[in-house]
């Protein structure tokens, strides 16, 4: 496992490589975990949006054109 | 690995615009959390990152049947997420600054120095910053979500490094 320099450690003279930020960012500015109530929260949001979204766009498709539903009823008559 | 990454998003883009509702609970879950811990470190109030993940989420839901996919799903809801907390910060009151809204969240004493530190820093190169090297995106993402080229988010994580680093060199410096 890679040890995390000290924060004196940082200091010295050498440039930083991208994998000493990335140890220094997350050591020191830890991951923050969505919360559990949150995450479930967020996904009931989505899904609610998502459902009206789609019955919106739903509602909004055009009413098929008069020919179209006379061959439609003619196929149906004839079955 | 970035190849895979980019199809495995694509197929699950292609889910989303569908409306499955696997995909977009697999988007909440996944990204959602990407997106609140860079929103914790960019917003004052674990408060604030929650009222802005569900206007990112929102967003997202009603924005992404029509992305065309020219850029990564990971790049598009950063976008996103940084055009609403533009959005808060237009809505604060003038004198709330985000480097003094940074609040102690019950860190250790060096997460606090480096805090300190990060407080100093410019607004971009704090950005980009936490970007690249806290939530990982890639340079070309980055590029994408602020409208740089390649080579200009190049330029900037490296004004960004040498700012930090003069901050971890001299915290005290730019202090009057």
């Amino acid at each position: 496992m890679t040890q995390m320099p000290a924060m004196t450690d940082l200091r010295d003279p050498e440039p930083f490589s991208d994998q000493d930020l990335v140890l220094l960012f997350h050591q020191y500015l830890p991951v923050q975990a969505l919360p559990a109530e949150l995450a479930r929260q967020i996904t009931l949001l989505v899904l609610a949006e998502v459902a009206t979204s789609l019955k919106r766009q739903a509602s909004d498709l055009p009413w098929p054109s008069s020919a179209t539903l006379r061959d439609l009823l003619r196929a149906w008559f004839r079955r | 690995l970035a190849d895979l990454h980019d199809k495995s998003e694509a197929e699950l883009l292609r889910r989303l615009k569908c409306g499955d509702e696997q995909a977009w609970t697999q988007l909440a879950a996944e990204y959602g959390a990407k997106i609140y811990t860079y929103l914790w470190h960019r917003l004052p109030s674990p408060e604030d990152a929650e009222d802005v993940l569900s206007e990112t989420m929102v967003a997202a839901v009603h924005s992404i049947p029509k992305f065309d996919g020219n850029v990564t799903l990971t790049t598009y809801l950063f976008s996103l997420a940084n055009r609403k907390i533009a959005d808060f910060w237009r809505r604060q009151r003038p004198a709330s600054e985000l480097p003094e809204t940074l609040v102690d969240r019950g860190l250790s004493s060096d997460a606090l120095e480096f805090q300190e530190i990060l407080k100093k820093l410019s607004h971009n190169h704090l950005q980009v910053l936490l970007m690249r090297y806290h939530v990982g995106l890639r340079v070309d993402e980055i590029a994408n979500v602020l409208g740089l080229s390649y080579k200009g988010a190049e330029s900037l994580l490296s004004r960004a490094r040498a700012e930090l680093r003069k901050f971890l060199d001299d915290p005290d410096a730019g202090d009057d």
